[in-house]
């Protein structure tokens, strides 16, 4: 290090007496020389040679801490400069790349009010969140830790998601959005230990690395802090918000490998945490790892699905309890991909719903069902399900009509099945778009009865033209809870001149029990599976 | 809004372990440090401690309050913090005490208690009106209360 001993001596920097702090680092961070000023300004002990800032200032000031941290690795060039308020007092830092090993930090003291706050620097970025590092810098502390010799210590990432918050910038504004991310920041950097590191990693996640603690326990607890401090009341533009994290955490050598994948395995973990522990936290495991790659694959097979004709539909007779005569089917999507088998819809239909793609199959679905149900004889009417999804684009009336004017087929023997969830969500649109099918002469039935709020309002707000109990009722009618919804629903139905059906009969005890009560159509194993199309003229004859 | 005067009363649990003197050396420092902060921030207050609970009123600008808030949040001898209101008012009730302190033995802290009431039933109001009595009356009395207040 002869370069550094040479510009050492060439600048004695403790022997400068000026009121602006000035302090050689070397690209670790640790201390090289400092003048009195710089002392003074950070409130330092006297001897800081060969120490970093964190393990002077401790616990102390660790905005203070991130701002070096920042200086130090920014992708700064040449010169660069930055600005911090630390105790009422608004530092202004020019760092000069002196060469791999060295830069210089000059540290000046000004007025709060002779300069702009960060604010006004950087209108996108609040002063909370932009004393932070960002991800890069984040990947590059991790990429240069090395083991120290004890071995007893290694790091954690706790990865940290804001839950609802699009929710807070699509209802307050984003103006308050940014100042909770600002609060946000400055709890974390709160509660961290000074030679921990906070990064502002996305939009609405931060990320903490602990370096030099006793893993697991120190990752965890920290988790459970933040998880906690995290709920507690917010004050924004004179308003109280609340608000509630996520956490993803990946340690080294207990839960993930190599340093390169500790960023990937804590958002893995934070994905989980978000889906399964909302508002606490999840530790990275491997099954993740493959469940994040298998829900990849689907995505990207489900994309393709429709064009590579991997969807057929499977028809379930519906019948009429007093002669036991088929009276209609419903349509059921069933997914067959080469080499992968049968995917069941309760995997791909929600996955579907969040990428959107259920708007064209829900399209194909409504087309060949149509198509199909025109082969059939008149009086045989053709059930199809529509997602929530689908109302959102406001045009599934114009989708239904082309359906049957493509076909051919009757709009009256077509119904379509709804579940609550679409009434919960937007109820007033949802109704609107349903009358207007209505109108058409197509009708619309209740699904999945029991399994909801299970509202009267839903019941009295619409005319429905069935009721489906749900088949977990039907399954589970040894118990007296369950006959007793059944003969409910059934009363019900026909107290507001509504049809009920019974999905999942298996058995002729079910049936003779849901004849006996006035349940007036059914379904289930007991007359047939669903079958493809061309069983169908069997069934019917 | 950020020099407009606000009030914010809350509540949240004491969570100091140990013996009565333990809890009241720390709500002694907890008291000492509010009230050079709050002064130097001009804002104003008090603090009422019923062993279970801590409620508080501060008086100030928006953003001091704001900042003060975030603070006394990230203090780990509390925890469940509910507020109970924030809302601009007209002028300060609490001038003349940086951090009024009413304690656990004290005639205002039974009225939380004894009366059987559910402190998280107690409105923000109440709490204020309860809180601003009290002072009032102690300071009158030329209670003890004074010279920590």
């Amino acid at each position: 290090m002869t370069t550094a001993r040479d510009i050492n001596t060439a600048m004695d920097l403790p022997a400068i007496d000026s009121s602006c702090g000035l302090a050689l680092i070397d690209h670790a961070g640790k201390m090289i020389s400092v003048n009195p000023a710089f002392l003074k300004l950070f409130a330092l002990p006297p001897d800081v040679q060969n120490k970093t800032f964190a393990e002077l200032t401790g616990a102390m000031n660790p905005v203070a801490t991130h701002f070096l941290l920042q200086a130090i690795d920014g992708e700064h060039g040449i010169v660069s400069k930055r600005t911090i308020v630390i105790d009422n007092k608004t530092l202004t830092a020019h760092i000069i790349e002196l060469n791999q090993a060295q830069r210089l930090m000059m540290v000046e003291s000004l007025p709060a009010s002779l300069f702009p706050t960060p604010e006004i620097n950087h209108p996108a970025r609040t002063p909370g969140t932009a004393s932070l590092i960002n991800r890069s810098m984040l990947s590059k502390h991790i990429a240069n830790w090395k083991p120290d010799r004890s071995g007893t210590v290694t790091p954690a990432m706790l990865m940290i998601g804001l839950d609802r918050f699009k929710r807070i910038n699509e209802t307050l504004g984003h103006d308050s959005g940014d100042q909770l991310l600002k609060f946000t920041a400055q709890r974390l950097l709160r509660v961290i230990r000074s030679d921990d590191i906070v990064a502002h990693f996305a939009g609405d996640q931060f990320a903490i690395l602990q370096i030099n603690q006793n893993q697991p326990v120190a990752a965890t607890t920290m988790a459970e802090r933040i998880a906690e401090l995290l709920k507690r009341p917010f004050l924004v533009n004179g308003q109280q918000v609340n608000i509630s994290a996520s956490i993803g955490l990946a340690i080294l050598y207990q839960d993930t490998e190599s340093t390169t994948d500790l960023i990937k395995h804590a958002e893995l973990a934070l994905y989980d945490a978000k889906h399964n522990a909302r508002g606490g936290y999840r530790r990275y495991e491997q099954s993740l790892q493959q469940s994040a790659s298998e829900q990849h694959e689907l995505e990207v097979n489900l994309r393709r699905a429709l064009f590579l004709q991997e969807f057929t539909l499977f028809y379930q007779p519906q019948v009429r309890m007093h002669d036991k005569k088929i009276v209609g089917f419903e349509a059921l999507i069933r997914w067959e991909k080469l080499g992968a088998g049968i995917i069941s819809p309760l995997r791909f239909i929600p996955l579907a719903e969040d990428t959107r793609e259920i708007h064209e199959i829900g399209q194909w679905v409504l087309q060949t069902a149509c198509r199909e149900a025109a082969t059939w004889p008149e009086n045989i009417q053709i059930a199809v399900n529509v997602s929530p999804v689908q109302f959102e684009s406001n045009n599934l009336k114009q989708i239904v009509q082309a359906a049957l004017a493509a076909s051919g087929l009757a709009p009256q023997r077509l119904e379509l099945e709804i579940t609550e969830g679409l009434l919960i969500k937007n109820m007033a649109n949802a109704l609107d778009q349903l009358k207007e099918i209505l109108t058409m002469g197509v009708s619309v039935a209740l699904d999945d009865f029991g399994t909801g709020y299970s509202s009267l309002n839903y019941l009295s707000s619409f005319p429905f033209s069935k009721i489906k109990i749900d088949q977990s009722f039907v399954h589970r009618m040894h118990t007296d809870k369950s006959r007793t919804l059944i003969k409910a629903v059934i009363a019900l139905g026909s107290a507001l001149g509504i049809k009920t059906l019974a999905e999942g009969v298996e058995t002729e005890e079910q049936f003779d029990y849901l004849a006996r009560n006035g349940c007036e159509e059914i379904q289930g194993y007991l007359i047939s599976k669903p079958v493809p199309a061309e069983q169908i003229p069997a069934l019917i004859s | 809004m950020t020099q407009d005067l606000y009030r914010l009363i809350y509540l949240s649990r004491n969570t100091i372990p140990g013996s009565n003197e333990n809890i009241h050396q720390e709500i002694e420092q907890i008291l000492a440090v509010s009230r050079q902060r709050n002064a130097a921030s001009h804002i104003t207050g008090a603090l009422m401690f019923n062993r279970e609970c801590f409620a508080q009123v501060l008086e100030g600008a928006h953003d001091d309050i704001q900042e003060t808030f975030e603070r006394i949040q990230c203090d780990p001898r509390h925890a469940d913090v509910v507020v109970l209101d924030f809302k601009p008012v007209q002028t300060r009730r609490f001038s003349q005490w940086s951090m009024g302190y009413i304690g656990y033995d004290s005639l205002a802290s039974k009225e939380f208690t004894a009366s059987g009431f559910d402190v998280k039933q107690l409105s923000g109001e109440r709490i204020y009106d309860l809180l601003h009595a009290h002072l009032y009356a102690a300071e009158k009395a030329g209670s003890s209360l004074v010279k920590i207040a």
